[in-house]
């Protein structure tokens, strides 16, 4: 009797995410021109995803959750799509307002604003260990490579392509920093590409057969002679002449920083091809498949599409060329785990949980948790020609992303229904991105690293503003064929930069705007969002205290708790920049207040994105009679300190 | 129970006491992570092996980075002028052991140490060298390796559980990484001896009242969520509030506070950074801190080498033998293991700005107390220095010597969360010559 009373309720659930599903189906066939664009599309499509979360639900006969308050949706969607906590004008403004249709609208608006690539370049960086330079290189061009391709919302398998295949000067083409980042390292690469792009593990082939896993040692070289011979860094005799020169006696310290600075940005970054698709065993090699030191042809993993190989005896290969091949077979539509990959890496991105886990560990034993929903997510990103903010947008718009929260903890890499997004503490950027909230007003403006994409920084400085950029330093001195004229050349720019009196009034819009944003970083010191700041920031900083990643592994953030995080709330960072610091904007929006209940009203928005209960209404009305003076001050303390702060609902 | 039934409890209940109790029950110990787990945790591969009898508890790591030159340091060649140079050598405590005259204090506690002359790394550079040194494994793009420090914390714990087991005193943070540890393992890194344990005193701006008051009301909004999510990472996450004021309060903080030392004490160990960062790592194993490093820079003598040395000389020379005759003088030598390390050594020819090079081939580090021998010698370079003849120590063996001394399950293998397997000194052995 009970359990049919139960089915009842769900029944009436189900309905709701059946809702639709006829034009669903209408919208999926349709949309011959530009069909993501379209929001009949977008809509239909959630509704599909949540008819095949519900069948799930069906099927195990589970009483879905209700629906999400506003308050909880507002929060959620706000930290998930844009990386903060809304202001307090924000969450007012949403609240508030009575239009029906307010949750597809506020959706809407935070995946259109800037916020939204603020917080996706965060993810970006953890997955490709974006950082802030590579040895004496500079990974600004990469990080701003990255950047330009979130904000042009470049296709996924373009992009993917692009990183794979990229080749030249790092200054004209940001993406050779995919393998700036491992120089010297290129197996490592490869172990990190299969990784990333197709949730496969074969690090361990590349000293020996996988011990639990099928990939051989063997496979591993194959792959591995995709990218073997690919050079990193240009002319070495040219390097290694400036180099001698910089250490003559009584050498100029400015010319020198400057031949430098060519060294480093000019023939130390770039990735120039040779491979031709082979590599050799390694001397100790010690399977039958092959012998000692023998040199072998690269060929694709199996199991993923149609195969691309090398032969060893077509000497028709030209240099690079067998890196193309790899690339197109990578994003191949034939190779159904680059998709697959990708689609549960964005569902957990929304969702909070993945449809598999751990994401990029996809091996023979692991299956999805709801095979017909990730069946279609991949036929959906496809569809959407690998559009990830128009998939993100899909997932936003579901009913599965709006219900409550569950009050139960799953246990973590188990097969999830998604009945109920499972509470997770922030990631360092969000407590990082939130804190910025409480303390300026319109935390999403200040742009900073990478920006400075085309300025030349001399001594931490942008010199010859509008005059001269690190592009043009690239392409004249590329142009040039011996190292003493190099030389010449870095003796006049060392001019040029000595006798700079500033000015800048030939500098284009974009330039000035560069310029503008590299200056951001002095100005306003760390008052910037996460994504703005050094990639990684040092360790010991806030944002490496509460897990950010150090960038040197793929997604290596963590979110677990510790006690010098709290030390840090009580007693740090938190109280001196927001709960001491009278001038951030919580205080100000607080103090705009015009009764008690109207300042406990606004301290609650501004935390905790949600009006307080009767019960906390009480409680605070009573500390405000009692301490009039530190009331505010303890109250925002109180709030940020509790679990309800922290954790994404 | 209606939210306003938990707000009308009133004051009398003290959640923080309940939450206190919590962390006992649900958790089982109190956990303080990222300072250094409590207990051992069991092998990924079973039971645990038994652990060996120990000869230390705790231990004070020397990182001499930049290159500690040997020939200038524990391994002159004084019948060789050509590599020698002009850096004098002098006779120890011990019988037949001459180090270089620029460590006369060193020279008078030799009979507390063992030197290894026979080290040898394959990796030339600062960076690569510094990680194998500290982790046994070389840089890889796929993998954070764990410091040292944070292998003893995941084999052996804490000794003292309301501060921190693993601290790193100047130098890189990336010497107190937990790797794939995680950050629960990992060290707390002081900029330097000065700087106290962050953020563990209270801000001038709040008073004890006040502090005690915020956090009453904190925890009357925390009864309604936690009543409502019943989850184990909200508890855990209330519990670490309850340990954080445990460290606050703890008599233990005060081993930070090296101002407590009596000045001719402070000058005793020399009045620089690495001297009292020297002091501050006796006072935290005297309050049973299990792994403490301390960094002295600086060794990188491409040019200038004589001079320069007999600079970072006498600061070592002060502090290393302060250090040996205090633990001594307090009876805490001979369950404390002093090691000493660098990246590499130097060039035994000297180049044209009376510098020397990088040299990972052959160079000298050395331990004292602990269990090891006093006076004694592992390892042999050839005449001019230039070679290992016998005794090779690489980084890896060094440091799986340092976890036996401590008694920790040297082959014991921990699996990284992608399944791959790593051990202490990457399966490097002990040296058990060395000890007593």
């Amino acid at each position: 009797m009970k359990q049919l009373f139960a089915l009842n309720i769900a029944a009436i659930v189900f309905a709701l995410f059946n809702a639709g599903s006829a034009s669903a189906q209408l919208g999926l066939r349709s949309g011959a021109v530009a069909p993501n664009q379209s929001k009949e599309f977008q809509l239909a499509a959630a509704r599909k995803v949540d008819k095949l979360v519900g069948a799930e639900f069906r099927r195990k006969q589970t009483r879905p959750l209700p629906k999400s308050t506003d308050a909880e949706f507002l929060r959620r969607s706000y930290l998930t799509a844009i990386g903060r906590i809304p202001s307090y004008e924000e969450a007012a403004e949403f609240l508030d307002s009575e239009e029906s249709g307010k949750r597809v609208a506020l959706i809407d608006t935070l995946i259109g604003s800037y916020g939204y690539n603020m917080h996706m370049f965060n993810w970006w960086a953890d997955l490709l260990r974006a950082t802030d330079s590579f040895q004496n290189t500079s990974g600004a061009p990469y990080i701003k490579w990255i950047k330009d391709a979130i904000a042009e919302d470049k296709p996924y398998n373009k992009m993917v392509h692009e990183l794979i295949s990229a080749t030249g000067g790092g200054w004209q083409n940001g993406a050779v920093g995919y393998y700036m980042r491992d120089k010297g390292m290129l197996k490592d690469n490869m172990a990190n590409t299969t990784r990333i792009f197709l949730g496969t593990r074969i690090e361990c082939a590349q000293c020996h057969n996988h011990p639990f896993d099928s990939w051989k040692q063997m496979e591993f070289y194959e792959m591995a002679a995709f990218t073997a011979g690919m050079k990193i860094g240009e002319r070495d005799s040219f390097s290694s002449y400036l180099s001698d020169k910089e250490d003559e006696e009584g050498m100029d310290r400015g010319l020198r920083d400057v031949s430098r600075l060519i060294r480093y940005a000019v023939f130390d970054f770039s990735v120039a091809d040779a491979g031709n698709g082979s590599i050799k065993l390694p001397d100790d090699y010690k399977y039958r498949d092959g012998k000692p030191g023998e040199r072998v042809g690269a060929k694709s993993l199996s199991g993923f599409g149609k195969n691309v190989r090398v032969s060893l005896k077509s000497k028709a290969k030209g240099a690079g060329e067998a890196r193309q091949e790899f690339a197109d077979w990578m994003v191949s539509p034939q190779n159904p785990r680059f998709t697959k990959v990708i689609a549960n890496r964005m569902w957990k991105r929304v969702m909070g949980t993945g449809l598999f886990e751990p994401l990029d560990n996809f091996s023979s034993g692991a299956a999805p948790s709801n095979p017909a929903l990730m069946a279609y997510l991949e036929e959906l990103l496809v569809d959407l020609n690998y559009d990830l903010k128009a998939f993100q947008k899909v997932l936003f718009h579901t009913y599965t992303f709006q219900l409550a929260p569950s009050p139960a903890q799953h246990p973590a890499r188990s097969p999830y229904n998604f009945n109920g997004r499972q509470l997770k503490r922030l990631s360092a950027e969000q407590v990082w991105d939130s804190l910025l909230t409480l303390k300026i007003d319109k935390p999403d403006v200040r742009k900073g690293n990478g920006y400075s994409g085309g300025a030349i920084m001399f001594r931490n400085r942008p010199v010859l503003v509008g005059k001269k950029t690190m592009k043009d330093i690239y392409s004249e001195v590329i142009a040039i064929d011996s190292p003493a004229a190099v030389w010449k050349y870095a003796e006049n720019l060392h001019k040029q930069i000595k006798g700079d009196k500033g000015g800048g009034a030939k500098a284009s819009g974009k330039m000035k705007m560069e310029m503008m944003m590299a200056q951001n970083a002095r100005k306003y010191g760390q008052e910037m969002r996460a994504s703005e700041l050094s990639s990684p920031m040092p360790n010991g900083h806030f944002l490496r205290q509460f897990g950010q990643s150090d960038r040197e592994v793929i997604e290596n953030a963590s979110t677990d708790s510790d006690v010098t995080q709290v030390l840090s709330i009580l007693n740090g960072h938190i109280e001196k920049q927001i709960t001491s610091n009278g001038g951030s904007k919580v205080f100000k929006v607080v103090n705009d207040g015009r009764t008690d209940a109207d300042k406990i009203d606004r301290i609650f928005l501004s935390i905790l994105s949600r009006r307080p209960s009767e019960g906390e209404k009480e409680l605070f009305l009573n500390e405000f009679k009692r301490n009039r003076g530190a009331a505010v001050r303890n109250a925002v303390s109180a709030l940020i300190s509790t679990a309800e702060f922290m954790f994404i609902q | 129970m209606s939210e306003k039934n938990l707000f009308h409890k009133g004051d009398e209940v003290s959640r923080r006491q309940f939450m206190i109790g919590a962390a006992h029950s649900y958790l089982g110990v109190s956990v303080l992570p990222m300072l250094g787990a409590t207990v051992a945790t069991s092998d990924t591969f079973g039971a645990a092996p038994p652990m060996r009898p120990r000869t230390a508890k705790s231990v004070i790591f020397l990182n001499m980075s930049g290159g500690m030159s040997h020939l200038d340091t524990f391994d002159p060649k004084p019948e060789n002028q050509d590599v020698q140079g002009p850096t004098p050598v002098i006779d120890t405590s011990a019988d037949n052991v001459q180090i270089s005259g620029f460590l006369p204090k060193t020279a008078a506690v030799m009979k507390h140490i063992t030197l290894f002359r026979g080290m040898r790394s394959n990796q030339g550079a600062h960076e690569q060298g510094q990680y194998l040194l500290h982790r046994s494994y070389a840089p890889r793009g796929t993998i954070v390796h764990p410091a040292l420090g944070a292998w003893v914390m995941r084999l052996s714990g804490r000794r003292n559980t309301t501060i921190p087991g693993f601290v790193a005193i100047g130098g890189s943070s990336e010497n107190a990484t937990g790797g794939f540890m995680g950050a629960k393992y990992g060290g707390v890194p002081l900029g330097n001896a000065n700087a106290g344990l962050k953020d563990s005193k209270r801000a001038h701006s709040v008073s004890k009242a006040e502090f005690d008051h915020r956090l009453s009301l904190a925890d009357k909004m925390n009864s309604d969520f936690h009543g409502r999510f019943k989850q184990k990472q909200i508890k855990t996450y209330h519990g670490l509030y309850d340990e954080a004021i445990k460290l606050m309060t703890s008599e233990d903080l005060k081993a930070f506070d090296i101002k407590n030392e009596d000045s001719k004490v402070r000058d005793f160990y020399g009045n620089n950074g690495f001297g009292q960062g020297c002091l501050l790592a006796r006072r935290l194993v005297e309050h049973q801190v299990r792994f403490v490093e301390v960094n002295l820079g600086g060794w990188d003598t491409h040019s200038d080498n004589f001079v320069s040395v007999e600079a970072r000389c006498q600061i070592l020379d002060q502090a290393l033998a302060g250090l040996i005759s205090d633990l001594e003088r307090r009876g805490m030598l001979d369950h404390t293991l002093v090691a000493l390390g660098t990246e590499f050594g130097r060039t035994p020819d000297i180049n044209d700005n009376t510098g020397r090079d990088h040299f990972p081939r052959a160079f000298s580090s050395l331990m004292a107390g602990g269990g090891v021998k006093g006076g004694f010698v592992y390892g042999e370079t050839d005449r001019k220095a230039h070679t290992v003849k016998e005794g090779i120590v690489t980084p890896g063996m060094f440091n799986a010597t340092i976890g036996h001394a401590l008694g920790l399950p040297t082959e014991r293998v921990v699996t990284s969360p992608s399944g791959r397997p790593f051990t202490i000194g990457d399966e490097a052995k002990p040296v058990k010559e060395i000890f007593a």
